[in-house]
This record gives C-alpha cells, sequence and structure tokens, in this order.
C-alpha cells in the first residue's frame, strides 16, 4: 500500500491525463464561439487605424457608440474601448504598462491623480484649440499634461421624506444632536467619493480643524460604508436621511423616477469640485490621432450626453443642460478643492489621524 | 513522454517529485495555475512598480513596520473566526436533520443555502439591512428604530447567511459518513444520545469539521465590505489594508508585500490545522433515514424551532429584499421588473436600462449561465482529476497547498492572472480559468472527501479482476461519486455565478455577468432594477440548485 507519492501505473497515469486535458481543451475551446457570436468586438480588416482607449466601467453605452461613430466617420479610424475596472484600476493599469503602453489615450482619471501622472510623466501634453472651460477651477493642469472633460461636486444629500425639521446649514449645524445617527458616511480610504468628501471637510476647516469636527459629528454617523454603492443603497432604503453622495444624485431620481423626494445639501455653499480628465499616453504611436479623439471629446455633440449619460457637469463653457438638471440643482457656490500636490504629501497622513478619531 | 520508464526507474533515488508521475504532474500544474501564477503576476506588478529589489524591500519595511498592518491582521483573524465557529455551530444541528430524516422543504432549505451563497455581498448587505435595519422590516413590525445591526453583530449575520449552506453541505456529508453499524453498537452499549455524541458524532465529523471551519473562516477573512459596512472605522481587515496600498497608495509593491503577509499567515492556520481531524473512515454503511414525522413530539417542536431560526437566517432578509423589489412608492407593483425586461426606465430622457447594463437582461443571464457551465464543468473536472490522481496517498501536504489559493483573493487572482495571462488568451477563456481557481479549492475538497469514503477494497477488488481504468472509472467511482460530483459542479457554478471581481477586472467591460449588471445599474441609481434583477437571480440561481439536488435524490432512489 504504502507506494511513493509520485508513482503510478503508467497507463492509468497517461489516460486520466490525455482525458483530463482533451476535456479541459474542449470545454475551453468551445467559449469563443459562444463569445464570438454574440457580442463580437474584433475589427475588420479594413487597414483602418485602431485607436485603444481605456476608460473606467461606468462610461455609459450610448457615448460610446456615438464616440465611435462619429470617430470613423471623421477620421476614418476605429475606437477600441478597454475598461480595467473602476478610477483605481484604470490608474495602475496606466502606471504599470508606462515603459510598455497598450493604450493611446485614456478617459476617466481625476484630479487626485495627477500628480502621479506627472511624477511618472504617464502622458504628452496636448491643449487643445477649442477648449474654453465652463468655470475657471476646472484648469487642474495649466501645462494640459491632462484635459478635463467633465466635472461634478461631493456633497452631502438628504431624503425629504425621511427627515423633519430645519435642515443644517452650516458644518458646525450638522454636529447638533438632533441628527444622531442620521449620515451614512463613505470611507475615505475605499470610495473615491468618500475621499473628496474628506477633502472637503479639510478644504472648509484646515488641515487640523478637520478633525475638531469629524470629532464632533462622529455620533450624528449611522455607519460608514466601504463604498458609494453600499451607502447610497442604504440611504434609498430608508435607513437614514443623510448621505454624501454627488449634488447631481437627485437629477437621477428627478428623471427615472420622476420624484423630488432626494435634495442635495451644500453645506455653506460648498462642494468638493471633482474634475475628470482625459489624456494621451506618453508612448503612443498615433499622437496625431490621440489629439483628434481628445478634440471630439470636448466637442458639443458629445459634451452635450455627458449630463444625462454621466450625470458629469460638461467641462466645455456653453454647452447647456438639461431641464431637470437646472431645476434640481441646489447651486453650489463655493467649489472646494485641496492641492493635488498637497494631497499626495499629506493624504495618508491625514487618513490615519481620521481613522483615529473615528475607531 | 516519449521513452517508456521502468517502475524502478520512475521510483528514482528517493522518490524525488522531478520524475513527473501523475500526482507530481497535477500537483504542480494545480500550484502552478493557483498559486504561483496569480501570485507571479502581483510580484511582478511589484516589480514594475518599484523597478529595484531595494526600493522593493524599503517599501516591505514600511509596509511591514506600520501598526495598522498588524491589528487589522488581528482583527481579520479574529472576525473570521468568530463567523466561522458561529456558522458552525449552527449547521451542526441542522446538517444532522438533512443526514437522517426526511422532511418538507428539505430540498429548498439547501438550495436557499447555495442561493445566498451567490449573492455578491451588495446584495447580501441590502438584504441583512431591508430585514434587520433601522428601516428594516423587523425594526417596523415591532414599531422601533434599534440600529444594532451597525455593529459587529451585523458582521457575524451577514457572514452566517453567506457561509451557512457550506456548513450544511461538508457536515451532511460528514454525518452521511459515520457507519450505522458503529451507531448500533453504541446505542446497545447504552450510550445516552449526549455520549454519542461526544464520543463518536464529533470525533467522526472532526476531519468535516475542521474543512468546512477552515473554508468558511478563510472566505470570511477575505470580506471587504461587509466588514467595512457594519464593523466601522476601526474594524479593518488585511484585505482592505491591500486594497487601500494598492489604489489609494498607488503602490502596487506595497500591495504586493501585504498579499505575501496575507499568505503567509493564514497558510500557517491551514497548515497546523491539518493536525486535527485525521480520522479516515472508508467504506461506512449509509445511516438509516426515517422521516421527521416518526421522531417524539418534544423533539419535534425543537427542530421546529431550529428551522424556524435557519429559516429567519437565511429567508427573511431574502424576503424582505423581494418585498422591495415589488414596493413601489407606497403600492405594490412590477414596475421595476417591467423596466428591467422592456428596457423602459422614467421618462426615457436618460440612458435606459440596458444601456446602463450595456447589454439586455436575456444576455446577461445567458452570460452569468454560459460561464457557470463552463466553469462549473472545468472545475469538476480538475478537482475530480486531481484527487484522483492523489486519493490513494495520504499526501496531506496536498490538502494544506491546495486550500491556499483561497487566501489568494478575487482581486489578487485577477489581477495577477490577467498581468500574467491577458496577452494570450482570450478574455472568456480567462474568466472561466479564474473562477476554476476560485472554486477548485472547495471543489478538490469535496472530491478529496468523496474519494476519502470511497471504499478502497471496491478499486482493488476491481484491478485485481483486470479493470482498466477506465473500466473503473465508468462502472466504480461515477455510480459511487456522482451526488459528490454533483455538489462539486454545485459550488463550482455557484462561485462563477457569485463572481464580480474576476468578471469586472478581466471581462473589459463587455462580459456582463448578473452582479456586474447589478452593479452598474446601482451605479446609474437604477436601485429598483438592480433590486428586480437580484430577486430574479435569486429564483434563476434557487431553480438551478433545485434542479441539481433533485437530479441527485433521483440518482440516488435509483440505485438504492
Amino acid at each position: 500500500m504504502s507506494r511513493p507519492l509520485f508513482f503510478v501505473h503508467r497507463q492509468s497515469r497517461k489516460s486520466v491525463l490525455f482525458l483530463f486535458l482533451s476535456v479541459l481543451f474542449f470545454s475551453l475551446a468551445a467559449l469563443p464561439f459562444y463569445a464570438g457570436g454574440t457580442r463580437s468586438a474584433a475589427p475588420a480588416d479594413d487597414g483602418m487605424p485602431v485607436l485603444r482607449v481605456y476608460t473606467y466601467d461606468s462610461v455609459s453605452g450610448s457615448v460610446r457608440r456615438d464616440m465611435a461613430a462619429r470617430f470613423e466617420e471623421l477620421y476614418q479610424a476605429r475606437l477600441e474601448f478597454e475598461q480595467p475596472g473602476d478610477t483605481g484600476a484604470l490608474f495602475t493599469r496606466l502606471y504599470l504598462e508606462r515603459s510598455n503602453p497598450r493604450a493611446d489615450v485614456f478617459v476617466g482619471l481625476d484630479q487626485t491623480y495627477l500628480h502621479r501622472v506627472v511624477r511618472d510623466t504617464l502622458t504628452v501634453p496636448y491643449r487643445p484649440e477649442s477648449f474654453v472651460p465652463a468655470i475657471p477651477e476646472l484648469m487642474v493642469d495649466p501645462e494640459f499634461r491632462v484635459v478635463p472633460f467633465d466635472y461634478g461636486y461631493i456633497t452631502l444629500n438628504y431624503d425629504s421624506q425621511n427627515f423633519d425639521g430645519p435642515l443644517p446649514e452650516t458644518w458646525q449645524d450638522l454636529t447638533d444632536s438632533r441628527f444622531a445617527r442620521s449620515i451614512i458616511m463613505l470611507n475615505p480610504a475605499t470610495s473615491s467619493p468618500g475621499r473628496n468628501f474628506m477633502l472637503l471637510t479639510i478644504a472648509a476647516m484646515g488641515e487640523e480643524g478637520f478633525l475638531d469636527f469629524w470629532r464632533q459629528v462622529k455620533p450624528n454617523i449611522l455607519t460608514v460604508t466601504g463604498g458609494w454603492s453600499e451607502g447610497y443603497g442604504l440611504y434609498t432604503q430608508g435607513e437614514a436621511p443623510f448621505v454624501v453622495s454627488y449634488d447631481t444624485s437627485p437629477a437621477y431620481h428627478r428623471i427615472f423616477e420622476e420624484t423630488d423626494r432626494y435634495r442635495s445639501l451644500p453645506l455653506e455653499g460648498q462642494g468638493y469640485l471633482q474634475v475628470e480628465v482625459a489624456g494621451i499616453v506618453r508612448g503612443t504611436s498615433q499622437v496625431e490621432l490621440a489629439q483628434k479623439f481628445i478634440d471630439l471629446l470636448l466637442s458639443p455633440e458629445i459634451q452635450e450626453l455627458l449630463p444625462l449619460s454621466q450625470f458629469m457637469y460638461p467641462a466645455q463653457a456653453g454647452i447647456p443642460l438639461p431641464d431637470d438638471f437646472e431645476n434640481t440643482r441646489q447651486p453650489i457656490t463655493r467649489p472646494m478643492m485641496v492641492d493635488s500636490q498637497r494631497v499626495a504629501e499629506a493624504f495618508e497622513t491625514w487618513l490615519e489621524r481620521w481613522e483615529e478619531v473615528m475607531r | 513522454m516519449g521513452t517508456p520508464r521502468s517502475h524502478a526507474d520512475s521510483t528514482g533515488p528517493a522518490g524525488f517529485p522531478g520524475k513527473f508521475s501523475g500526482p507530481g504532474l497535477a500537483v504542480l500544474l494545480v500550484v502552478f495555475l493557483t498559486l504561483a501564477l496569480p501570485l507571479g503576476g502581483i510580484l511582478w506588478a511589484g516589480w514594475l512598480d518599484t523597478r529595484s529589489f531595494p526600493a522593493f524591500l524599503d517599501r516591505a519595511q514600511a509596509v511591514l513596520t506600520r501598526g495598522s498592518t498588524w491589528r487589522s491582521t488581528g482583527f481579520s483573524f479574529f472576525q473570521a473566526g468568530v463567523s466561522a465557529a458561529l456558522t458552525l455551530v449552527l449547521a451542526i444541528p441542522g446538517s444532522y436533520a438533512l443526514a437522517r430524516y426526511t422532511f418538507k422543504g428539505k430540498g429548498f432549505i439547501q438550495a436557499l443555502g447555495m442561493a445566498s451563497f451567490v449573492l455578491p455581498s451588495l446584495l447580501i448587505i441590502l438584504a441583512v439591512m431591508s430585514f434587520y435595519g433601522r428601516a428594516g422590516v423587523l425594526n417596523q413590525i415591532l414599531g422601533t428604530r434599534f440600529s444594532f445591526v451597525y455593529s459587529p453583530v451585523g458582521i457575524i449575520l451577514a457572514h452566517l447567511m453567506f457561509n451557512l449552506a457550506i456548513g450544511l453541505r461538508m457536515l451532511t456529508q460528514g454525518w452521511l459518513d459515520l457507519d450505522q453499524r458503529l451507531v448500533d453498537a453504541s446505542r446497545s452499549l447504552g450510550d445516552s444520545s449526549l455520549g454519542r455524541l461526544r464520543r463518536l458524532a464529533l470525533p467522526f465529523l472532526g476531519r468535516r469539521m475542521v474543512s468546512a471551519f477552515l473554508l468558511i473562516f478563510l472566505y470570511c477573512f477575505l470580506s471587504f465590505s461587509i466588514v467595512l459596512i457594519f464593523g466601522g472605522v476601526g474594524f479593518i481587515t488585511l484585505e482592505v489594508l491591500i486594497y487601500r496600498e494598492m489604489y489609494v497608495s498607488l503602490s502596487p509593491a506595497g500591495a504586493a508585500v501585504l498579499v505575501l503577509l496575507q499568505l503567509l499567515v493564514t497558510g500557517l492556520v491551514v497548515a497546523l490545522s491539518q493536525f486535527w481531524g485525521r480520522s479516515v473512515q472508508r467504506g461506512a454503511r449509509p445511516v438509516e433515514v426515517k422521516p421527521m414525522g416518526s421522531l417524539s413530539f418534544p423533539s419535534r417542536i425543537l427542530w421546529g424551532l431550529y428551522w424556524t431560526l435557519v429559516y429567519l437566517f437565511l429567508l427573511a432578509p431574502l424576503g424582505a429584499l423581494m418585498f422591495r423589489s415589488f414596493w413601489d412608492d407606497g403600492a405594490l407593483g412590477f414596475a421595476a421588473y417591467r423596466s428591467l425586461f422592456l428596457g423602459t426606465g422614467g421618462r426615457g430622457t436618460g440612458p435606459g436600462i440596458f444601456e446602463v447594463m450595456r447589454a439586455t437582461t436575456g444576455q446577461v443571464f445567458l452570460d452569468s449561465l454560459v460561464l457557470a457551465l463552463s466553469s462549473g464543468t472545468a472545475s469538476v473536472l480538475l478537482g475530480y482529476l486531481v484527487a484522483r490522481l492523489l486519493s490513494r496517498r495520504d499526501f496531506s501536504g496536498s490538502d494544506t497547498l491546495f486550500l491556499l489559493p483561497l487566501v489568494v483573493s478575487g482581486v489578487t487572482l485577477s489581477l495577477g492572472m490577467g498581468q500574467v495571462l491577458s496577452s494570450f488568451v482570450s478574455r472568456w477563456i480567462l474568466i472561466v480559468l479564474v473562477q476554476t481557481v476560485m472554486a477548485f479549492p472547495l471543489v478538490f475538497r469535496i472530491f478529496r472527501e468523496g474519494f476519502r469514503s470511497f471504499p478502497p477494497s471496491y478499486q482493488e477488488a476491481a484491478k485485481s479482476l483486470g479493470a482498466g481504468t477506465w473500466f473503473r472509472i465508468r462502472t466504480l467511482e461515477l455510480p459511487l461519486l456522482w451526488p459528490i460530483g454533483l455538489q462539486a459542479f454545485a459550488f463550482g457554478a455557484a462561485i462563477s455565478l457569485g463572481d464580480f471581481t474576476g468578471v469586472y477586472t478581466l471581462g473589459r467591460g463587455e462580459v456582463v455577468t448578473v452582479p456586474i449588471a447589478m452593479f452598474r445599474l446601482i451605479g446609474f441609481q437604477h436601485f429598483p432594477a438592480a433590486l428586480a434583477l437580484g430577486v430574479c437571480y435569486i429564483m434563476v440561481t434557487l431553480g438551478v440548485f433545485l434542479l441539481i439536488d433533485s437530479f441527485d435524490r433521483r440518482k440516488k432512489e435509483g440505485r438504492i
């Protein structure tokens, strides 16, 4: 019985391995037929140049299609979109491929990543002639190593059917005990709106003062979720009347559910400005085509799609917003931002101190 | 392969594994596929990050000397241990009943457990909250505003819901292995039922318990969003730190160091645990299965209470979720389902449902099922063959080794595999490969235990009668291992159905399975449609698992 481990009857060994390999091979080999049959993305051999675009996952289908169709029509070139995941994954891919880039252009980092894009020289600068920023704060990089294409604000939202009484207007108000356990916050360590909200409190109250605020507001927090999806999900389930989200969130409810129940609540008129940027990947052999892509991204026909497809504001000036956006909007009178360089230096320290307060 | 080798030759001096015979090859292949490839990928990413060894070491030192690293490791251990232990405590009586009695709803409860096992954690969270939450059903019935669930209690509730199926399934098999002759002997010797439990059942269940405990422990160890939401800021698992290192500090090198740390500490636990529960029982005579109605009245009451509790854990949150999907502004209706299947939403000014999911609802289910079928089949084949090749050797090292891929979380696995393979292999195959690797530890375990309770005398008798391998597989293994194979397939398919990370990271946005579609719908604030999709998904998986169970039962009845 006690045979050495690595010894089997030759015959059985061969047949078992053969069986295993052949079945595995066939079951895997059958897959591409299925995949190819339904949604093939393989470009035809028509000699058209292909521009590979990295984006984050949540760019809607219509924007992709419209851009691809328009691009082909204008420049006789194909667009090939690829999503490595969310924004963080997008950056990681660009960064790890930096000496051997596969993408020509990317869409969808935000200004938080700017210092790293600059430090690792991931892009080649391009200043589109046609670009006129909708608000001056969008010019996060005067050297145009990245180009803004849309923006939004992170702010508090509230559920008007889940809350009576006077609303908080200042940061101080929010720490009042009548809001006990009624705010859902997002974790700045794992959620990008969460991180931006923490930066908003820093921009509003200073690098020292923000911790006092969090200390005081702590009893009013019901939970701190890891991601926006969980947090906003609980909010719409009625778990708490206040949540951290985008200032365009109410427009969604207005448009899809025809309800004005949910509203945004910029305290002291402040919102954290999130600028989303595109850029041309350094090392691409198709710089000119990539520049044309950026031009197209900033053209009115694509820009005016963004409010309803991405729920962000167009970066280009003079693009009209849909009515539902204008109507539900609580104007952000004071767009806030923390300098990207400073964020890069200090974020981990801030995070650790924040965690100490919140623990 | 070419030259034939004599037996003496293939053993070689001291049986050195370099002689690639079947089991050796199998071990190597699996280790390569499940550990070396993803870890290699992660380390490669770490290398691409720093590009110099001293810089990598600096990063490692910085990460390993932080207090938070060790605090998180401790907390990960603690919460996973408690969650796994409680799940087992709840599963012991249930698995006993499933093994020993027939009763109404038996198949349903097992299928229900599986259905919650495949739910994406986001849906588990929403389900738990719609029942236990502050605005949840429980509070509404009681007219209160309790928020006890926002505490480690919630972590355990959600983990219980998620993992009960593993506990039930693995322990049920354990009870089935307990030889009826031993039970009879102990009874005739006048042992009390409690004494029987202590002296007979627990030692016999030992191995299964350790197995099930480890699996659940490892799943909970990797838990991410559940721990964050219920535990609060202070309770951070190692998995969260890895994410943070990768995507917040933007340091793949630091992430690689933490992945190695995670692998090391959990590997240690797995290795230590191999010392327990070594009892091997082969060729047990199956225990008698009785209808539960034949029990005495008090025991029926006790069982009734127990099942109510289990249903409360499993069914209540899912039920509450279902209810919410039909609830539309104060009235019951099908609005969410209409928009999900017809692709309409609101006044049609924004992107429609199909735009947001980037596939039709039919395609979403088709993608999910095709992947589940492929990954389920592939993992059963791999699990079966490796378990078979190792079946006649008590090589417990492989058991330890093959549990380790569980510690390589979905994120690491997908990133690593993608890093290494994405240029050579199509995305569908890559996803199947990753899901097969994800399922392998569980599927291998199931087969391993299956082969352990497989009477070796049958094999030897067949072999001495001159039966070939193929013949033995067909006439002996297939009929005897069939239920185990089905169970393994169920878990393989379940892991594929529930996988978000693999598809998200490797599908490049074009493979749309249910968890992906749900994530996109929620991203665009289509919560009602997302819930409706979740409910359809629960129904479909419930149907699939009921079907698998009914095959199993039909086969059993046919055989007996």
